[in-house]
């Protein structure tokens, strides 16, 4: 019966109207991302010496299809070495606006050193602003360059907007987002 | 001041009054339309401007006000710019008509802004010619989806007009009157016309819905064939006008069906005995019932998809008008051959048995207008011209 | 009341003007809407509100949107030029529109209320829907019938003119499958489709030719 299917539908927008909406009022509200949702990229650790892992190979360089990377590799100061290898890289910068977020340079990295992390809210007025450089992609750097920027000005903390299920993977070591 | 001027500056502050609140209340219904939509969706809707987004409005209209007012080039100037105010103009004129309040409730002077004896007749007078804002806008845009959205909107009007006005007909038996007030006190006396009219209010509450353009029959405007129809080619505060005019018939398709159907500005009797009087306080039932209609509006909006245009056509003359007309013709025979109770009971008995038909042959009169009526001849001749365009 | 009978004539008179002098057909129309709507305020401002309203909606609601319909349809909106193909026609039309003028003022100069007339006036006065109704269906029953013939006569010629001789069979219901089609709808499609089949030949033929 016509009239019926229409009734029905009314009923079931009529029930709609006072369910919870499923809306996140996002920068309020932390938006929930999968923990392997590929964001801004973090350079690691290890963390018993607490040693840069990237040996300055370039190989994600080289694996990058967007030639996102940019690595200029130098000599360890034995006494005061940076990373295990001989040598570490001095420049390590990622151009995020080129970047595809493919994960390659993961893939290739021997070392583990660069893991794409989940942060995304990378926002900026200027195109030099997007290229991060590898004080701000090393482990323990909280909220992209715009955000700490941002927390500066207000003398705030950071506030990452979104929240990980689960937690970062087990690959992002020493890696803290909220929950 | 002589007696007449005051008279006249009462209207004119009525009228003033009027159009505020109607321009009021439409600016608050595209706010409480969008949040009530989105709840229905599962969202949340605008709440950004103000506390729960309740400055959205203002924002709205200071952004229709300044954007830049666009004029296409092959637009006919003068109707192009009369159009929208055709379409507000008959819009806010056609609510002035309709009482709010027992005479006198307005701090000694009437609710009202108009009376005429012809009350009904003059309001789907104005009404219909609110068609030409919408027509005229199509047409002067000078461009082709404005032109079939009014040439959409002014068939649609038509067909329509002609079952709104037979589905009342019955009614206006009944009263023995066009005028509003009359009807209202009828049912002040004899109880909710949709008790005796049961059917003439289904079909009623059908063609407002067609009449004001809005879903399921907001084909003027639909955006997936023909753009936004007639507003094609409208910006600024002429598009705002033709927003306003929308929902401004709206809001007085609410009042009307309010104060044919459901008693006007009286409230249910069944209440005196609780609180005495309450049945005559002025506006607040009015205004009760606008909101209701009003919801059933949104309702509907966020339920039922849009028809197809030649099923609206065929749903409006094949299934409305004919049943409009049965209605009439039973109800006259009731009111000619019947009297007292026999005559209420065969006029309930009227309306259930027609609403109930209608619902139990629901599955078999949609043949009526879910079939297209083809010319064969057409089929499998080879094109005149070659394919490919030209 | 004199100065309404007089803007609102003046109105009519106006839009009267436009109707015949505006090049753009959709302004003539336009034009006609608004003498009939000055119209309906010359009945409004007599009293007979029912006439008013019943003018507006059936005069310019309803006949003047078909009229706009059908011009919009027919994008008949450009202005006429050319020259008449009827010889004398201005002339004639001048001479026409003065007798008809004259007579106007003729008449307007000699009417004298007939006695009868005058009755109905006065039952007619206030101009409600049962008054107009009692004296259209009494007094003139006669008239008002055979004005719905002429209608009929109108709408019956209208289709005869419209109408192609050529079966036009009822389509089959959108949700109905094409393969069970009742017998006699199906031998009605032979038949168009063989006669179609006979048009390609002779349109191929004359291809070829």
């Amino acid at each position: 019966m016509g009239v019926l299917e229409i009734a029905k539908g009314m009923g079931i927008t009529l029930g709609k109207l006072f369910q919870k909406p499923v809306t996140v009022s996002y920068p309020e509200q932390r938006a929930t991302l999968q923990p392997r949702f590929r964001g801004r990229h973090v350079l690691t650790r290890h963390p018993g010496t607490n040693l840069e892992k990237c040996i300055g190979c370039s190989l994600c360089a080289a694996a990058c299809p967007a030639y996102a990377i940019y690595v200029e590799a130098a000599e360890n100061d034995p006494a005061n070495p940076t990373s295990p290898g001989e040598r570490y890289a001095s420049v390590y910068e990622i151009n995020m606006l080129r970047c595809i977020f493919c994960g390659m340079c993961e893939e290739a990295c021997p070392t583990g050193a660069v893991v794409m992390g989940n942060e995304f809210e990378m926002a900026d007025y200027r195109y030099g602003d997007f290229v991060y450089a590898k004080e701000d992609m090393l482990v323990g750097v909280e909220g992209s360059l715009p955000q700490r920027r941002e927390a500066a000005r207000k003398g705030q903390p950071v506030r990452l907007g979104f929240k990980v299920e689960g937690g970062p993977r087990a690959e992002l070591e020493g890696v803290t987002y909220p929950q | 001041m002589p007696d007449w001027v005051i008279q006249l500056l009462i209207t004119l502050l009525k009228g003033v009054g009027v159009a505020l609140g109607l321009l009021t209340t439409f600016a608050y219904m595209t706010l409480i339309e969008r949040r009530l939509l989105a709840r229905m969706q599962i969202r949340l809707g605008p709440n950004r401007v103000g506390p729960m987004g309740l400055l959205q409005p203002l924002a709205d209209a200071i952004k229709s006000i300044f954007k830049e007012d666009l004029t296409v080039t092959l637009a006919d100037k003068l109707v192009y710019t009369l159009a929208p105010i055709i379409a507000i103009g008959c819009a806010l004129t056609a609510f002035g008509g309709l009482p709010a309040g027992p005479p006198g409730s307005l701090f000694g002077a009437d609710p009202w802004v108009y009376n005429l004896d012809a009350g009904l007749l003059a309001l789907l007078a104005i009404t219909s010619m609110g068609v030409y804002g919408i027509f005229l806008g199509g047409w002067a845009s000078g461009s082709k989806y404005p032109i079939l959205g009014g040439l959409r909107s002014s068939a649609q009007m038509i067909s329509y007009e002609l079952g709104m006005g037979l589905s009342v007909l019955g009614l206006l038996m009944l009263v023995g009157s066009t005028s509003f007030h009359a009807i209202t006190h009828w049912q002040a006396n004899n109880g909710w016309m949709i008790l005796f009219q049961l059917t003439a209010f289904v079909l009623f509450l059908i063609s407002s819905f067609a009449e004001t353009n809005r879903t399921p029959f907001d084909l003027p405007e639909a955006e997936q064939e023909i753009v936004a129809g007639y507003l094609t080619e409208y910006s600024a505060i002429k598009w705002a006008l033709f927003q306003m005019a929308e929902y401004v018939n709206m809001i007085t398709a609410s009042a009307v069906m309010s104060t044919l159907f459901f008693g006007g500005y009286r409230g249910p009797q069944f209440l005196e005995g609780l609180i005495p009087g309450i049945a005559s306080w002025p506006y607040i039932w009015l205004f009760a019932k606008i909101a209701a209609f009003l919801f059933l509006f949104i309702w509907v909006r966020a339920t039922l998809p849009r028809l197809r245009y030649d099923q609206l056509m065929r749903f409006g003359w094949k299934l409305l008008l004919p049943v409009a007309l049965t209605n009439t013709v039973l109800t006259a025979a009731i009111i000619a051959f019947s009297t007292g109770r026999l005559r209420v009971w065969l006029l309930v008995l009227l309306g259930v048995a027609g609403v109930a038909l209608l619902i139990g042959f629901s599955d078999r009169v949609r043949v009526l207008w879910t079939t297209p009526t083809v010319r064969r001849e057409d089929v499998n001749l080879t094109p005149a011209r070659p394919a490919g365009g030209d | 009341m004199m100065l309404a009978f007089i803007i609102l004539g003046a109105l009519t008179l106006v839009g009267g003007v436009i109707t015949i002098a505006a090049r753009n057909a959709v302004h003539a129309a336009l034009g006609l809407v608004g003498t009939l709507l000055s119209v309906g305020g010359l009945f409004a401002s007599m009293n007979a509100s029912f006439l008013a309203a019943t003018q507006v909606i059936v005069y310019a609601g309803a006949i003047m949107v078909l009229f706009l319909f059908v011009i919009m349809l027919l994008n008949a909106n450009q202005p006429v030029t050319g020259r008449d193909p009827v010889p004398f026609v201005r002339e004639l039309a001048g001479i026409g529109g003065t007798l008809l003028a004259g007579a106007f003022v003729v008449l307007a100069f000699t009417y004298k209320d007939p006695p009868a007339l005058a009755q109905n006036v006065a039952a007619l006065r206030g101009g409600t829907a049962g008054a107009v109704g009692e004296t259209l269906l009494t007094r003139f029953l006669l008239p008002f019938e055979a004005v719905s013939v002429l209608l009929l006569v109108a709408i019956v010629g209208a289709v005869a003119l419209v109408q192609r001789p050529v079966p036009q069979p009822d389509g089959v219901p959108d949700t109905e499958p094409a393969g069970v089609l009742s017998p006699d709808t199906s031998l009605v499609f032979e038949a168009v489709n063989q006669e179609a089949a006979l048009k390609q030949t002779v349109l191929k033929e004359r291809g070829r030719a």
